[in-house]
């Protein structure tokens, strides 16, 4: 099964090498015998890194989180107008649904908003080639926000606790004790506080319970899940990001977590970390990330599965972060996968990449060292044993 | 004539031997036997797909499955069967809200059309309805979420008010109805949805009402409206529930409009005023999907067993409610 | 309860179309009047006018006036329905309700009328006009079964008995034997003559010899051609009108050398 997935997917990237040669837009020759060479000379004029290009061609396909896609759409256009012979695809059917395409090996690489579990550690050693597993390469860092709707009020400072507390509604008026402490001069209403959560299976209920669940000293009684629940009378759930920024917006006095990247002209929350509320921001999300330890699942040390600490108390870092990876092999026996594979990687670890996507998504660039690592990882993968 | 006497073992020729359509006759027969077959052959790799991609999770031990599925907590009394038990409630919930809404709605149009509108209304009108039956749900969805649930819920709220001591219209504890994404909502935009097929197929059936019936009923002196209720509902009796049941169908399994709707909850509360308190097996599954993992896959798929014999079984008891009066049916 | 009929100067039109031109009758009380014609000539067209069944046909209308008793049916304050209540009408083909029993298609009418209706009356109405209809032997066995169970010639009489369950003034039958085999046929002009005692009947027929058979009076309609309207030819006593018709047409038709 392996080996007839293996070898279709060769066949379809010679196909397809063939193919784009031949309709190339920047084909200038208009006869066949022709094509091929005026394709490489245009190809290598187009781009600084002239030996790669000529090398790097065919389709690169991958599935998972649709957390990812914008950011995504970003990094494909980018490389493929760096290697105009090379097509990406990514189909944004879940984090789920990719690993799961990941590990049947119908995709070279995955999307996922959450780590493998042991049992997919398993199967992954099984899929790739060699022993070596999947490696997690974090590059989707997104600070998550809390957002409310509150006529007048720009930004709170909460601390975990309260914001525990309100989601699971024990805090049931924005006027109450515990939120006007935190925000001396803040003109609060009595307004019943409607929560406003994801009703789908999500990675941002999974990294903002996370974080409850870490950071609120047991005030939040549910462990860490994609599944949101509470115990708050006036609560809605919605289906996906932007049915929850849209109740938000249309409830007064309702409050909710999305993408950062979404909170729009809505109040947010400076969250309580150490003695500081930190709002959020793409440095201190990254921070967070980089001051954060593996999991100790982890496939050793270039398995870059990070266990956020969302207890920390170094305010320039904001715990409230979604990590979202890009789930790969640590070894692809064929070559031009693992070619497609590292280049596509490292050029969405390069600043370049991340700025892409940070200009597309609003996603938090990676730090240097982190982004150095990566590379380094990348360049580590190997063809055959 | 010489030769079928030379060869003894061929047939003898005759002149009743055979005829021109005969092979004609012959290939339709295999084709339409091969088609019904097709049928049946489907429904059978449908039912086995689902039950063997379900079995992995039905077969495994509550606690297990807990673990490995992210939505499944036995220990909060949401095991699979305890939430495929609260998804069936909900879904015949807010299918029961759409058909007893759309049925007298549709069957009010529907006879507008056949009996009481000027012809030229009445196309005007036929082809309205049909042009509703096209609109994708998704649209349905997005009208029900942006405009329909705002202005339902002061009328939610003036039902809890006075009727609320009735369970099925208690508000929240707090008393104020907060969200109008609630069951009764699925069920009102369902209810649109399925107007249309329950509003065409009926108004299909009205329309063949043998005329010699209705004016046995005319010439007795009944009125127009007696004339309906003897002649024309008891012979359109089958066809509108066959009506019904198609309009039952699509809302069981409708997904993309409640999933926009409702703020899903797992109970087998009556509450339908009320946020959180119900889910269908469709919108939960598109809920999860995404994220469900190889066995979580495998749950949903149970949840989507449950759903095909819930739709098994209503079309069973409609037919049986077909058949019972069936000497008295007005096909003969 | 029977009634006399003045028809003044009717013309019957289905839209534009003129179907019945320009008919004057009268129809005495108690007594059986057929409608003999061709097929085509508007004799259904014109019975039906005779309790504004006519109208039930989208586009349908009429002019000029039938009385009954002295009343306009078309006067202004007249309600369709209750005249309907008044005339009753059989048809050419049988027509019980399938999903109404025996016993409910005979009580169908009377419904209309009496909302409430207890079980000893039913029971009683229902005997009485099925024994009117001379169905009652055959049926009383099975009365909770389907209308639709019965032949033809049973559910004709059912048709009957539901019909004069309500008591009507008058009685209209549209070729009600044409569905018929001759056993049964001759049960119904059977169950006329003993009608004719209680009702006034208008029947159409195309059945010389049932018309002759079983009228008093005999009224041929004829048509100049197709798209033309029918006419009312000449009308009289049923023997004069088979023995010395004053039209030509009416002898030919009589003797069988036409239609
Ligand atoms: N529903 C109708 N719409 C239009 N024309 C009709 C309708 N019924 C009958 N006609 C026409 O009226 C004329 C008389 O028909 P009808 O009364 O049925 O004749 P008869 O009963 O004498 O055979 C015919 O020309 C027939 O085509
Ligand atoms: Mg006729």
């Amino acid at each position: 099964m392996k080996i007839a997935i293996r070898s279709g997917a060769v066949i379809s990237a010679a196909a397809l090498t063939f193919a784009l040669a031949a309709c190339s837009p920047s084909n200038e020759a208009t006869t066949e015998s022709e094509a091929p060479e005026a394709t490489a000379t245009a190809a290598a004029e187009g781009s600084e890194t002239a030996e790669a290009t000529a090398e790097l061609s065919g389709n690169l396909q991958g599935a998972g989180a649709s957390s990812q896609e914008s950011g995504m759409d970003a990094w494909r256009a980018g490389f493929q107008n760096m290697y105009p012979d090379v097509t990406v695809g990514y189909d944004p059917v879940g984090s789920g649904g990719g690993i799961e395409q990941f590990l049947s090996g119908a995709v070279p690489f995955a999307g996922s908003d959450g780590l493998l579990e042991a049992g997919e550690y398993e199967q992954a050693v099984e899929r790739c080639d060699g022993d070596g597993g999947a490696y997690h390469l974090p590059m989707y860092i997104s600070p998550v926000a809390i957002i409310f709707n509150l006529e007048g009020v720009g930004t709170l400072n909460l601390d975990a606790e309260t914001v525990a507390n309100i989601f699971d509604g024990n805090i049931t008026t924005w006027n109450d004790e515990a939120i006007a402490s935190q925000n001396e001069g803040v003109e609060l209403p009595d307004t019943t506080i409607t929560v406003v959560y994801r009703s789908d299976s999500s990675g941002t209920s999974e990294n903002f319970t996370d974080y409850l669940e870490q950071a609120s000293d047991g005030t939040w009684p549910y462990e860490a899940t994609k599944e949101f629940s509470t115990a708050a009378d006036q609560s809605i759930g919605a289906d996906g990001t932007s049915a929850v920024v849209d109740t938000v917006t249309s409830t007064n006095g309702a409050i909710g977590y999305a993408d950062a990247s979404r909170a729009g002209s809505l109040g947010t929350v400076a969250i309580k970390v150490g003695e500081e509320y930190v709002p959020f921001s793409p440095e201190a999300a990254a921070n967070i990330v980089a001051a954060s330890p593996l999991s100790e699942e982890a496939n050793g040390e270039n398995d870059l599965a990070f266990a956020i600490d969302r207890t920390t108390t170094d305010s320039s870092a904001y715990p409230l972060t979604l990590v979202s990876y890009h789930i790969v092999c640590s070894q692809y026996d064929d070559e031009t996968e693992r070619a497609l594979v590292t280049e596509f990687e490292k050029y969405v670890a390069s600043a370049e990449g991340q700025a892409a996507a940070a200009d597309a998504a609003g996603i938090a660039p990676l730090t240097d060292e982190l982004s150095a690592q990566i590379t380094e990882i990348l360049d580590g993968i190997a063809a055959a044993a | 004539m010489t030769q079928s006497t030379s060869s003894p073992e061929a047939p003898a020729e005759n002149d009743y031997g055979t005829h021109p359509g005969a092979a004609a006759n012959r290939v339709f027969r295999w084709l339409s036997t091969g088609a019904g077959a097709l049928i049946l052959i489907t429904l059978a790799a449908v039912a086995t797909f689902l039950l063997a991609e379900a079995w992995p999770a039905l077969a495994m031990s509550s606690e297990e499955l807990g673990e490995t599925v992210s939505f499944i907590k036995p220990e909060d009394g949401q095991s699979l069967m305890e939430i495929i038990g609260y998804l069936i409630f909900g879904t015949l919930v807010i299918s029961i809200i759409a058909l007893l809404i759309a049925t007298p709605v549709a069957i009010g149009i529907a006879l507008f059309i056949s009996h009481y509108a000027p012809r030229r209304l009445a196309q005007g009108l036929g082809y309205m309805i049909d042009l509703l039956a096209a609109v994708p749900s998704v649209v349905y969805g997005l009208w029900g979420v942006a405009v329909l649930v705002p202005f339902l819920t002061p009328f939610y709220q003036f039902l809890a008010d006075y009727l609320g001591f009735i369970p099925l219209f208690a508000p929240p504890e707090s008393g104020e109805i907060f969200t109008g994404r609630v069951a009764m909502s699925a069920g009102i935009v369902l209810a649109i949805m399925i107007l249309p097929i329950i509003t065409a197929v009926s108004r299909e059936v009205f329309l063949q009402t043998p005329t010699l019936h209705e004016e046995a009923a005319l010439a007795m002196g009944a009125t127009r409206w007696e004339m309906i209720k003897m002649a024309v509902f008891p012979f359109g009796r089958s066809g509108m529930i066959g009506a019904t049941m198609l309009g039952l169908g699509r809302a069981l399994g409708e997904t993309m409009a409640v999933l926009m709707i409702i703020s899903p909850g797992l109970t087998f509360s009556a509450a339908i005023l009320q946020p959180n308190q119900h889910n269908t097996i469709a919108a939960y599954i598109a809920l999860q999907f995404p994220e469900a993992n190889a066995m979580g896959v495998n749950s949903l798929i149970a949840m989507g067993l449950a759903l095909f014999v819930i739709t098994l079984l209503v079309n069973m008891l409609a037919r049986w409610v077909v058949s019972r009066r069936k000497d008295f049916s007005g096909a003969n | 309860m029977s009634k006399r009929i003045d028809i003044n100067n009717l013309n019957v039109y289905y839209g534009e179309f003129l179907a019945v031109e320009d008919v004057s009758l009268s129809i005495e009380p108690k007594s059986i009047t057929a409608f003999i014609g061709p097929s085509g000539c508007g004799k259904s067209t014109f019975l039906r006018t005779l309790n504004r069944m006519h109208e039930v046909i989208p586009g349908a209308r009429v002019e000029g006036e039938v009385l009954i008793d002295g009343v306009n049916l078309y006067g202004d304050n007249v309600d369709p329905v209750t005249v309907r209540r008044h005339v009753g009408m059989v048809f050419q083909r049988p027509n019980p309700f399938p999903t109404m029993s025996i016993a409910e298609n005979v009580l169908a009418g009377y419904r209309l009328n009496n909302k409430r209706v207890s079980k000893s009356q039913a029971d009683d109405l229902v005997e009485e006009s099925l024994r009117g209809a001379n169905l009652w032997n055959e049926v009383k066995d099975r009365l909770d079964r389907p209308g639709s169970s019965l032949s033809g010639g049973q559910q004709q009489r059912l048709c009957i008995a539901r019909a004069i369950a309500i008591k009507p003034d008058v009685l209209l039958m549209d070729e009600p034997c044409s569905a018929l085999d001759p056993i049964s046929t001759l049960a119904i002009e059977d169950l006329m003559a003993e009608l004719k005692d209680q009702y006034t009947i208008v029947i159409v027929t195309h059945n010389m010899q049932q018309a002759a058979r079983v009228s008093d009076r005999t009224a041929f309609f004829n048509i100049a051609g197709t798209g033309k309207p029918g006419k009312l030819i000449e009308m009289n006593e049923t023997p004069v009108m088979f023995s010395t018709p004053s039209e030509k047409a009416t002898e030919d038709y009589i003797s069988g050398r036409f239609g």
